[in-house]
C-alpha cells in the first residue's frame, strides 16, 4: 500500500509553494505529486529528467503529474509506472473539500491514507471563511485538516497571531494547528513516511520534538486507545509497531496524523522478539517526553 | 446556377416581425431567396429557372430549431444504455414509459433482460431515482439476473447499485470494495467518490470507440428527431477532446446529417489555482483549425460557476437549503474570475454555468466588474441553466447587457421535487424564471442539457408556456412566457445566443435555408399542446430530411 497525504486549502493558502519544496526537497522519497495545473508549479529546469505531455519526471526520482479532472486516472497512471512512487501527495483544487480526496487514500485499491494537510493563508483566512461565495468551502476545508497549517505567519504582528490562533482553534477544534510561513515544515510532520529521523531542524515559529518509546511489554489496546485520546495537542506524528495482549502472533501499527489516529493489524512477529517501538513527533514546549511516555507505558499489561 | 425551389405551405410562421406569417418561401441551394407568396416572389421566378415543390402544401414550415447547449458525448455514453425513468421519454426507436413505483421499475427490468438477445451482454440502465422506484440492491438486482451483468445507473448520475454478475464481469476484487469508505460491497452501492472506482471498470467499455460511435448515431438521429437543425455542444470535449472530435467527424460530419453543431468549449479545466490566460485564450482560438462545414468551434467559451442543477450542488443564497445540505464550486471565484478577464478582453462570447443564485451572482459581480475595467457592447455574456436566481439579478443582467439559456425542464421534473425537499414552495415554484427576464426584455433561449432533459424543443417551449410540473401543479404562472415568446426560445433567440441570429433562426430572404416542418400550427393548437404536434421533419441547408418512423 502506497501512503497518500491530501494537501488542501483554498487559493493562495501557499500549496504550490509547499509543493515546489517537496519536489525539490531532500527527503530521500521518490514522491508522485499529483496536482491540478502545472501553471504555477516552478521546477528547476536542471532537476527536470523528462516532460511528457501531463507528467514531468525529476532527476531526484520524483514525478509530478496533472490531474486533468480524472483523479482516478491520473492515480492509475501512478501506479502503473515501472517503479511505482514511496508515497503519494494529492493537491486538492482550491474549492475541494480535502476530505473528499482523501476517500481515495482511503478507498483506491494499492493506497493508504497518510494524512490531510490544509493549509491556511493567515492574513486572509478569516475573511475567507467569512466570504459570501466561499466562506463554507473554506470552513469544510479547515474542518477537514488532521493537521492545518496557518501559513504566513511572517505577514502578521504577534497580537494578529493570536487572535488567529484562538479563531482557528474553534473553527477547526479537531485539528493540530501549527503557525509557519513559507510552509517551511520538516517533510517527516508533512509525509510521517520513512524512518522518523530523531532530530529535526529548528524552524522560525514552532520547533519540534521527537520522542522515542520502547518496549517489550505488551500494551492493552483499549487502555492505549484510551492514553492516545489524552495526549496534548502538540502531538503531530505517531508511528510503530505496537505489540498487543490481544494478539501474540502479529505487530500492529499505530499511525497518528494530527487529531486522527488508527491502530492496524501490521506484519506477524515471526523470528523478530515481540517489543512496541513508536516515534512520536510534536510542537516543543506543546509536549513533555516524560509524560507521553509514562502514559504509553500505563498501558502496558 | 441552380434552379430555386418554392415551397409552398399550409402557414410559414417566419418569426420575424415584420413578416410574421407567409405563404410560401424560395430557397436557392441552401439560402432562402425570398418569404411571402407565389404572386410576391413573381420577380423572381421570372427571372430564375425553378420548380414549385408541393410536398409542404399541407404542412406549417418554422425555423429550424435550435439547442444552444446539449451535450453529445455524454449523449453518446448513455444513450446505449436502458432508460428506466420515472418520466415518459420519446425517442426515435423507442416510446419509454414512465416507470414508477418499486415493482414497476423491477418489473421494467425484467422487461429488458427478456429482450435483450445475448445472455451475456451486460445491462446498463439509466434513469432510477429513490424518490419514484424505492432502493435497489445487489439482492435485489440478483433476483433479476443470476447471469447477466445488471448496472443501475442513478438518474442524476448519483450512484450505481450492480449485481453479482456485473461485479464478476467487471474482474473487480471484493476486498477493494470492501474497504472502500463510499462503496457498500453488500448492497452493491458505489456513490461518491466510490463511484470512479466504478467508473474504473466500466469506462473502457462505455468509452470504447464502436460503442461510443453507436451512442453517437442515436444523438444524430435524436436531434432530428426533436427537429432541430443547430445544437451546441456547451462542453464540447468533456471526456477527452481528441477522441471526441475523431467520433464526431466520423459519425455526423456526413453529407446526410441535418444539423450543424456549434462547439463551444470550456475554458479551463475545472479546479483551481493561477491560470495562464494567454495560454487558455490561445489554445481555445487554436481549436478552430479543427473545424469542418458541420462541426464548428468559433468565438464562443465556456466556463463553470457552481455544481449541477439535478445533483443539488447548486450554490444558494440565503435562506439556503431545507435540507441544509450546500453546494460546490466548480472553479474557484478568483480563478473564474481570471479566466473570464482573459477571454473577456480576447473579444470571447462568455457563456456561464450557474444553477444557483450564488452562482449567477459570482458571474454577474465577474460581468460588471469587466465592464468596469473594459467596456464591451453586444458581448453575449450569457447564464447558462438559470435555476434558481432572484428578480434583483435579472434586472442586473438587463442593466449589464447579460443573456440567459435557461433549462425549463427543471419546472417540470424538479419543480414538485424541489418544493418538498430542498427549496420550499416560493423559490421552487419561481426557478427558471423566463417571465421576469421577459418584461427586463433580456433575450432568452431554451435548451435541454440533453440528457438532462428530453431533446425536444416544442416540449421545452411547452414547459415555458404552461410551467407544469410533473406532479400536475402549475409551477409560478406568473413566470410563464407566451407562446410567442417560447416560440422565439427555441428559434430566433436561440441563435441570438449562439450568435447566429444573422444566419439562422428565422425565416427570411438571405438567411440559411433551414426549416421546421410540422404537422400543426403552434399557434392554433395553443399552448398546452405543444408537445403533442407532430415533427414531419426537417429541411437543412435546402435539403428536405423527412424523420423516419418506425
Amino acid at each position: 500500500m502506497i501512503p497518500v497525504t491530501v494537501i488542501g486549502g483554498y487559493l493562495g493558502a501557499g500549496k504550490t509553494t509547499m509543493i515546489n519544496s517537496l519536489l525539490a526537497g531532500d527527503h530521500g522519497l521518490r514522491l508522485a505529486v499529483l496536482v491540478n495545473d502545472f501553471g504555477a508549479i516552478n521546477i528547476d529546469a536542471r532537476l527536470i529528467a523528462a516532460h511528457d505531455g501531463d507528467t514531468i519526471s525529476l532527476s531526484n526520482g520524483c514525478v509530478c503529474c496533472t490531474i486533468a479532472d480524472a483523479l482516478g486516472e491520473a492515480l492509475d497512471k501512478v501506479l502503473a509506472m515501472a517503479v511505482p512512487p514511496d508515497h503519494i501527495v494529492i493537491e486538492a483544487s482550491g474549492v475541494a473539500n480535502p476530505a473528499k480526496i482523501a476517500m481515495y487514500g482511503r478507498g483506491w485499491p494499492g493506497l493508504c491514507l497518510d494524512g490531510v494537510i490544509v493549509l491556511a493563508d493567515g492574513d486572509n483566512i478569516q475573511a475567507q471563511a467569512a466570504d459570501k461565495f466561499v466562506g463554507h468551502t473554506v470552513q469544510l476545508q479547515l474542518a477537514a485538516a488532521d493537521i492545518l497549517l496557518l501559513n504566513k505567519t511572517d505577514l502578521l504582528t504577534g497580537a494578529q497571531n493570536q487572535s488567529v490562533m484562538t479563531w482557528l482553534a474553534a473553527e477547526a477544534s479537531d485539528s493540530r494547528v501549527i503557525p509557519t510561513s513559507f510552509g517551511a515544515i520538516p517533510f517527516t510532520i508533512l509525509l510521517g513516511a520513512g524512518g522518523l529521523p530523531q532530530t529535526i531542524h529548528a524552524e522560525p515559529h514552532a520547533t519540534y520534538q521527537t520522542v522515542v518509546f520502547r518496549t517489550p511489554r505488551a500494551l492493552d489496546r483499549e487502555r492505549l486507545l484510551a492514553r492516545i485520546a489524552s495526549w496534548p495537542r502538540g502531538v503531530l506524528r505517531a508511528k510503530g509497531l505496537v505489540r498487543l495482549g490481544d494478539d501474540p502472533v502479529h505487530a500492529h501499527v499505530l499511525q497518528l496524523v494530527g487529531c486522527r489516529h488508527e491502530l492496524s493489524l501490521g506484519p506477524a512477529w515471526r523470528e523478530e522478539v515481540p517489543a512496541t517501538q513508536l516515534v512520536l513527533i510534536g510542537i516543543e514546549g506543546q509536549i513533555d517526553s516524560d509524560c507521553l511516555r509514562a502514559s504509553l507505558l500505563s498501558a502496558c499489561i | 446556377m441552380e434552379p430555386i425551389t418554392v415551397y409552398p405551405a399550409r402557414m410559414i410562421r417566419t418569426m420575424e416581425p415584420a413578416l410574421p406569417t407567409a405563404e410560401a418561401v424560395a430557397v436557392r441551394g441552401d439560402k432562402i431567396i425570398e418569404v411571402g407568396s407565389l404572386e410576391s416572389m413573381r420577380p423572381w421566378l421570372d427571372a430564375h429557372p425553378h420548380t414549385i415543390d408541393e410536398r409542404f402544401r399541407d404542412h406549417v414550415i418554422m425555423p429550424g430549431f435550435i439547442d444552444p447547449h446539449l451535450h453529445p458525448s455524454m449523449a453518446a455514453v448513455l444513450l446505449p444504455m436502458h432508460f428506466t425513468t420515472a418520466l415518459e421519454w420519446h425517442l426515435p426507436w423507442q416510446d419509454v414509459p414512465a416507470t414508477r413505483g418499486h415493482n414497476e421499475f423491477l418489473d421494467r427490468l425484467k422487461e429488458i433482460d427478456l429482450d435483450m438477445g445475448d445472455p451475456d451482454e451486460p445491462m446498463f440502465t439509466w434513469g432510477h431515482h429513490p424518490i419514484w422506484h424505492g432502493e435497489v440492491d445487489r439482492r435485489t438486482l440478483n433476483g433479476i439476473s443470476a447471469n447477466r451483468p445488471i448496472i443501475v445507473w442513478h438518474r442524476g448520475f448519483h450512484t450505481l447499485v450492480v449485481n453479482d454478475a456485473a461485479i464478476a464481469w467487471m474482474g473487480m476484487d471484493e476486498a477493494d470494495g470492501e474497504r472502500h469508505p463510499q462503496v457498500n460491497m453488500a448492497e452493491g452501492r458505489f456513490f461518491e467518490t466510490g463511484l470512479s472506482l466504478a467508473y474504473r471498470y466500466f469506462n473502457p467499455y462505455i468509452l470504447e470507440s464502436k460503442r461510443f460511435e453507436g451512442g453517437l448515431e442515436r444523438l444524430a438521429e435524436v436531434v432530428h428527431f426533436g427537429g432541430h437543425t443547430t445544437i451546441g455542444d456547451m462542453a464540447a470535449g468533456m471526456f477527452n477532446l481528441d477522441m471526441e472530435w475523431d467520433a464526431l467527424v466520423k459519425v455526423l460530419e456526413r453529407d446526410d446529417t441535418p444539423f450543424r453543431v456549434q462547439m463551444i468549449p470550456p475554458g479551463n479545466a475545472l479546479g483551481g489555482g493561477q491560470k495562464d490566460g494567454d495560454r487558455l485564450v490561445q489554445r481555445t482560438v487554436g481549436l478552430r483549425e479543427r473545424n469542418t462545414h458541420r462541426l464548428r468551434f468559433y468565438d464562443h467559451v465556456k466556463l463553470f460557476a457552481d455544481g449541477g442543477f439535478y445533483a443539488g450542488l447548486m450554490q444558494l443564497g440565503p435562506p439556503g437549503a431545507i435540507d441544509g445540505s450546500h453546494g460546490e464550486w466548480m472553479t474557484p471565484p478568483e480563478t473564474f474570475e481570471q479566466v473570464a478577464r482573459a477571454y473577456w478582453n480576447a473579444g470571447f462570447k462568455i457563456h456561464v454555468h450557474c444553477t444557483g443564485d450564488m452562482g449567477v451572482e459570482l458571474a454577474l459581480d465577474t460581468l460588471e466588474k469587466l465592464q468596469w475595467e473594459r467596456p464591451r457592447f453586444n458581448h453575449r455574456f450569457t447564464i447558462e441553466h438559470f435555476g434558481v436566481s432572484t428578480p434583483e439579478q435579472v434586472r442586473r443582467m438587463a442593466d449589464l447587457g447579460a443573456l440567459a439559456s435557461v433549462n425549463i425542464y427543471y419546472v417540470h421534473e424538479l419543480g414538485h421535487a424541489y418544493w418538498q425537499n430542498k427549496l420550499g414552495h416560493e423559490r421552487a415554484s419561481q426557478m427558471s424564471r423566463l417571465g421576469t427576464l421577459a418584461r427586463h426584455n433580456v433575450t432568452t433561449a431554451l435548451h435541454t442539457d440533453f440528457t438532462m432533459a428530453p431533446a425536444l424543443p416544442l416540449n421545452s417551449a411547452w414547459v415555458a408556456a404552461t410551467r407544469i410540473s410533473e406532479a400536475g401543479h402549475v409551477m409560478g404562472p406568473e413566470e410563464r412566457l407566451t407562446l410567442d415568446q417560447a416560440l422565439r426560445a427555441i428559434t430566433i433567440d436561440a441563435a441570438y445566443i449562439l450568435g447566429l441570429e444573422h444566419e439562422i433562426g428565422s425565416i427570411r430572404g438571405g438567411k440559411t435555408a433551414d426549416f421546421t416542418i410540422l404537422e400543426q400550427d403552434p399557434y392554433e393548437v395553443g399552448a398546452e399542446n405543444l408537445r403533442e404536434i407532430p415533427i414531419w421533419g426537417t429541411v437543412f441547408e435546402g435539403r428536405p430530411h423527412p424523420i423516419k418512423r418506425p
